[in-house]
């Protein structure tokens, strides 16, 4: 694990072409904005300022806590419940044939649908909120975990069994690193997933978090709010990146060197 | 000394599907005895240690081990493939298949005396095949078995290396004289590290001899070797598909 020079410059490397890149689109954005003189396209500095007075007043960590609060209880409830359905069908091909159709109908099934329906069938509350969002995500990651552990290295069954490793040695030493990428991709693109369709069910059912925000911005046509509550937004689910999914990869990937 | 029944097998059948694999087999071998398994490939010799082992329960007849902590049977298989959890160091993966209730502090006292010390923090995919099979036979010794099986763990291994670690096999196996099955297809190979060779004919498995190797183990230089060998050709010229 030992980074050489050369990594380290290829790295500082990488990173200043992102510095340029997302200051050449700032630019852009402010050669534009400054062109149309326009309150539907506020300057950069602008939005800037909108995210400042927003953070300040209260408002945005009010808002944006609620939408992460919901992110996380739904994204841990579709990761956990997903995991196990997916390791279940993926070991049992009976299961798996029978649930399988289930699955495609989940998985085609429009966003908006399941949101509707669970705020139709379960009033418009906390509880349908979260649940809309987790039957939406959790067919991918039942499917996803399903690939993993329908690739479960056999050999190595067999050698944990000859080892008397017993379930909970077997599930953590054996199962639990060939699931894992399979896992964190699930948790990738579910994180990607989920942030875009919890935003659609606070602005259809909620009073407060980041959707119903927009909405009420998009209502007096406030284009530097919704900028700036976006620009938040985005810090956040890239911290969120860096800080927990990166080292948590980097972690169980150590062996592969 | 009384010898010691370390494995009993009794008109053991075992059918694939497609005709029987292994038919009304009987063998007994003794505790603390090496024995080897020559047969050619595709005999059903994997099959055999895989039932032994229990890895496969659908057979009809007796396998009887017997063992000295009533509570687990300790079973040491040394697969053809190392079978290391790549995801887990060495050390790690040797620790692991030790018995519940056995003293971890074992294992870090067994690494030094195999001389695995230097490797022993290191993941398998960065050590070579020949370090990773050595591994993987001293998995099998660690948990102080009632009854290591061993499938060709030295093939497709460079012939110094191969025989290298023979040599080093044997010296572990004579510290601690464990009852070993030891499949293989190269007669020189059992010749040198075997007490007893059975000869094995393919599908469905049957023993045709059982020689026991009448050369002192400190005497097992190529040439005597080689001349044991030529005088199996000549004394039993029904086994020569085999030699």
């Amino acid at each position: 694990m030992t980074n050489t020079p050369a990594v380290g410059h290829a790295k500082i490397h990488q990173g200043l072409i992102a510095i340029g890149s997302i200051l050449l689109l700032a630019l852009l954005w402010q050669l534009i904005a400054v062109q149309e003189a326009s309150p539907l396209l506020p300057t950069p500095m602008r939005v800037i300022e909108v995210l400042w007075q927003e953070s300040v007043s209260g408002r945005l960590p009010h808002h944006l806590g609620m939408t992460l609060a919901r992110l996380i209880v739904s994204f841990l409830i579709s990761m956990i419940l997903g995991t196990a359905i997916g390791i279940a069908l993926g070991r049992t091909p009976r299961l798996d044939q029978f649930f399988s159709t289930w699955l495609v109908i989940a998985l085609n099934i429009p966003a908006l649908v399941t949101i509707i329906l669970c705020y139709v069938w379960f009033g418009l509350g906390e509880f349908a909120a979260i649940l809309a969002v987790v039957v939406n995500k959790l067919p991918q990651v039942i499917v996803t975990v399903r690939e993993g552990a329908r690739h479960l290295r056999q050999d190595l069954l067999e050698m944990a069994e000859v080892y008397r490793f017993g379930p909970v040695k077997t599930l953590q030493h054996v199962l639990w690193p060939q699931l894992f990428p399979y896992i964190m991709t699930a948790g990738r693109t579910g994180l990607a997933l989920i942030w875009k369709i919890i935003l659609v069910v606070e602005l259809l059912g909620r009073s407060n978090g980041m959707g119903y925000q927009l909405h009420l911005f998009f209502q007096t046509f406030d284009v530097a709010s919704i900028l700036a509550y976006s620009l938040a937004f985005i810090v956040i689910v890239q911290l969120m990146e860096w800080t927990i999914l990166v080292p948590l990869d980097l972690k169980a990937q150590r062996w592969r060197r | 000394m009384a010898t010691v029944t370390a494995l009993r097998i009794q008109n053991l059948h075992k059918d694939h599907g497609r005709g029987p694999v292994i038919d009304d087999l009987n063998l007994t071998v003794e505790s603390g005895e090496f024995v080897c398994l020559l047969g050619p490939s595709g005999c059903g010799k994997t099959t055999l240690l895989q039932l032994i082992a229990g890895l496969d329960r659908d057979y009809s007849g007796d396998i009887e081990i017997s063992q000295r902590d009533p509570r687990v049977l300790r079973i040491g298989y040394a697969f053809q493939e190392p079978r290391l959890l790549p995801w887990r160091t060495v050390r790690d993966n040797l620790s692991l298949a030790l018995p519940a209730g056995m003293n971890p502090n074992k294992i870090n006292r067994f690494i030094d005396t195999v001389g695995l010390n230097e490797v022993a923090d290191q993941y398998p995919n960065t050590l070579s095949v020949g370090m990773n099979r050595r591994v993987s036979l001293v998995r099998a010794f660690a948990i102080d078995p009632d009854l290591l099986l061993m499938d060709e763990p030295l093939v497709s291994l460079d012939a110094p290396t191969a025989r290298r670690l023979r040599t080093w096999l044997v010296k572990l196996w004579e510290a601690r004289a464990h009852t070993v099955i030891f499949v293989t297809h190269d007669l020189r190979e059992a010749i040198e590290i075997g007490d007893r060779i059975l000869f094995l004919s393919a599908s469905p498995l049957e023993v045709l001899a059982d020689i026991p190797v009448a050369i002192e183990r400190k005497n097992r230089n190529p040439e005597a070797i080689e001349s044991f060998s030529t005088h199996l050709k000549t004394r039993y010229p029904s086994l020569n598909g085999l030699l």
